[in-house]
């Protein structure tokens, strides 16, 4: 038996290889993908500032100004009034507009109402979030400040010119003393997160993606050998269809496996990412190879036809990239869609190998695996329960 | 001193008498299948000797698929029985497989791989191994004229050639029976005929072989029995001899005209002949001895003033019995 499923599995494996698509698919793609992306993205392993238009003049504007340029994050370019801050932002030429109001500084002592306006690109994602929050931070420390000018000036109580000059030192250096302070500064320095920069990020995730559609097509052959009937052939041999099944979805999974270590390897020695530990990272390949072959089995079972399969496959492996963090960093979906990844074969792949390559043993990553392991399980045994009822139709 | 090696010396009544004293290889009785509601196979027996090529004959979708099917253990009967070797289909399914062949109708290889591989491939399953696994799968790329060509991709073959590859593929582990669905399905002439001669001379060296086809001229040349086979039942069996008998005595001579024959010209036709059969300007005329008739019936057709555009003369074969049985021609 175990011969006769070694048979099979080594036979389809080794058809896989032989084919030219497959090893483009499989790894000149993923390698070119990295290449590009990785590079245009982040290849250079630096934050770019984002644009912001600030909207205001006088001593505060210049104050805010400085402040964003001084964290790095933000290039800060002024704009004359709102609309050109909205227009700006609507064409992509700033991320972020702060809009100040007229005569801030006026508005300030005479405790007038401060509206300050932020127009934000959703897109810009966090480094949005944490510009806004340098806004905000200011104006509070305005507001400090204002607190501290009025009850200064409410202390104001003199009784000869001598001694209006003397109270008005003390407010003055008092003022200037809680504000100083007060003043926020800031310092921004790269350090490398979970995912060690975006080029690993995106080598791990073109990794995890393509060993999808590999599986998809091994899963395909399926499909055409069933046409071609080559499967019948099989069942007619000493083979039960159980047999057959396993050897099929052992060819998906050796498919998988292969397919993430040459990558692993390839990209280590090329572009120098590190994938952590071999003997960390090597329950999670197996992991992911598995759940790879379960999606295979997953689109074998709901497919009639290669062609369908072929969309099929299509669509789910973009959208699961989409969702999953393929396409781009995990942290930098919305909320919803990072509760949807959840679901995705790419997020539970790429965290778990993001853990392993920082040498983490976190308890989510065994949760990972487990899960990978649980999703292969479900698609194998779907597949499994459909194309055998298709062998005997 | 056994039946094969002395068989081409014997007569055909000796041949038949020994077919009929071998042992049965498959026995099949009442088989029933059905997809949902339809009815593939209805209530279908019969058997095959040792030695012997059976023929099932019948136009597609008539259920000869759907009978190998079974008979490979690729589908569960819903009724009846099948016994391949003194094994049952259902409860001695290994054993069954090791003693059959099959060929399937679609070209059932590995494009991708060679001729050679192909065969070490399919030989692997049945537990073949080492040395006489590689001899075997030479022995039949010989046997089959293509051992030069055996370590091309079969994707760059011929469909006569991967017919004969794919013949090869059924006969790896030494089959006691093989099945042949449809072997010649669309391919030239002369590869037709290369198969047709391998199955001559596979069964000349002793194997049984059940033959579905729709052509009636190889179940003529090929099989020592046949089975007719329409809409799921056999409505005949027997050898050529007698189904021959089972078309009559008279022989069909076609007519074509260029104007249709008027009721008292059939009529007159009539005298010549023992049955006219007449649509539009096309006349079937049945006769005991269309040779005999032939000159009288032109001659009479001169007479009429009748041009006729194209004459024909059969011999009462397998379409005419079909076509008697059931008033369809096998390839309708």
């Amino acid at each position: 038996m175990i011969n006769v499923l070694w048979v099979i599995a080594s036979h389809d494996l080794l058809s896989q290889l032989r084919s030219r698509s497959f090893l483009v698919q499989t790894l000149l793609l993923p390698f070119i993908l990295t290449l590009l992306i990785g590079n245009a993205i982040g290849g250079t392993r630096k934050v770019e500032p984002l644009p912001v238009g600030l909207v205001g003049n006088g001593e505060i504007a210049k104050s805010i100004g400085a402040l964003l340029e001084q964290s790095n994050l933000a290039k800060v370019f002024t704009l004359p009034d709102s609309p050109s801050a909205e227009n700006a932002v609507r064409l992509g030429e700033a991320t972020i507009a702060v809009i100040l109001p007229e005569r801030l500084e006026v508005k300030l002592l005479r405790n007038d109402k401060l509206e300050v306006r932020l127009l934000i690109d959703p897109t810009s994602h966090q480094r949005g979030e944490v510009v806004k929050q340098l806004v905000l931070g200011y104006m509070q420390q305005l507001e400090a400040a204002r607190a501290a000018i009025l009850g200064g000036v409410r202390a104001i109580a003199p009784s000869s010119a001598q001694e209006l000059q003397k109270t008005l030192t003390m407010v003055r250096q008092k003022v200037e003393k809680q504000y100083q302070t007060a003043s926020i500064e800031l310092q921004t320095k790269e350090a490398a997160g979970r995912s060690q920069g975006i080029f690993a990020y995106y080598a791990v995730a073109f990794g995890v993606m393509f060993t999808l559609l590999s599986a998809t097509n091994g899963a395909g052959g399926v499909l055409d050998e069933l046409e071609r009937g080559t499967i019948h052939r099989l069942l007619a041999a000493p083979v039960t269809p159980v047999l057959l099944l396993v050897s099929k979805f052992l060819a998906l999974w050796l498919l998988g496996i292969w397919q993430l270590v040459a990558f692993a390897l390839f990209s280590s020695l090329i572009y120098g990412v590190s994938w952590g530990a071999p003997l960390a990272v090597l329950p999670i390949i197996l992991a992911t190879a598995a759940a790879a072959a379960g999606f295979g089995g997953l689109i074998i079972g709901i497919s009639r036809s290669r062609e369908q399969l072929n969309t099929l496959s299509l669509v789910f492996v973009l959208v699961m990239s989409l969702l999953g963090g393929s396409m781009w960093p995990l942290e930098t979906l919305p909320g919803v869609a990072q509760m949807l990844s959840r679901f995705t074969y790419n997020r539970w792949s790429i965290e778990a190998f993001q853990l392993t390559a920082i040498g983490s043993s976190d308890p989510h990553l065994y949760l990972s695996v487990a899960v990978l392991c649980s999703m292969a399980v479900v698609g194998v045994v779907f597949g499994a329960f459909q194309l055998s009822r298709r062998f005997s139709s | 001193m056994t039946y094969r090696q002395h068989k081409v010396n014997l007569s055909y009544f000796t041949h038949l008498y020994l077919l009929y004293n071998t042992p049965l290889v498959l026995v099949v009785k009442n088989l029933q299948k059905r997809y949902e509601k339809f009815i593939a196979v209805h209530d279908v027996s019969f058997h095959v000797q040792r030695g012997e090529v059976y023929g099932l004959l019948g136009p597609n979708g008539a259920g000869k698929s759907s009978t190998i099917r079974v008979l490979s253990c690729l589908a569960k009967p819903d009724s009846g029985s099948v016994q391949i070797d003194g094994f049952d289909v259902v409860r001695d399914q290994a054993k069954v497989k090791r003693s059959i062949g099959i060929v399937p109708q679609e070209f059932a290889l590995y494009d991708d791989f060679s001729a050679l591989e192909n065969l070490i491939f399919f030989g692997r399953l049945y537990g073949m191994a080492g040395r006489e696994l590689k001899d075997r799968a030479n022995e039949l790329l010989e046997a089959v004229g293509l051992l030069e060509r055996g370590r091309e991709a079969i994707g760059t073959f011929s469909g006569g050639m991967k017919r004969r590859i794919n013949i090869a593929a059924g006969l790896m582990h030494r089959p006691k029976m093989l099945y042949l669905d449809e072997p010649t399905v669309g391919i030239d002439p002369q590869s037709r005929r290369k198969i047709l001669d391998l199955v001559k001379t596979l069964n000349a060296g002793g194997l049984t072989v059940l033959y579905t086809t729709h052509y009636m001229e190889e179940a003529e040349e090929l099989c020592h029995r046949i089975g007719v086979i329409d809409q799921g039942k056999i409505i005949a069996e027997g050898t050529l001899p007698q189904m021959r008998n089972l078309a009559g005595e008279t022989a069909p001579i076609h007519l074509e005209l260029r104007e249709p024959l008027s009721a008292k010209h059939l009529e007159q036709l009539k005298t010549l002949v023992d049955e006219v059969v007449s649509q539009d300007n096309t006349v079937t005329l049945f006769t005991r001895d269309p040779k005999d008739a032939l000159s009288s019936i032109l001659q009479m057709l001169s007479g009429f003033g009748a041009h006729v555009h194209h004459l024909e003369l059969d011999e009462p074969d397998l379409e005419t019995v079909f076509l008697k049985l059931t008033g369809r021609r096998l390839r309708d």
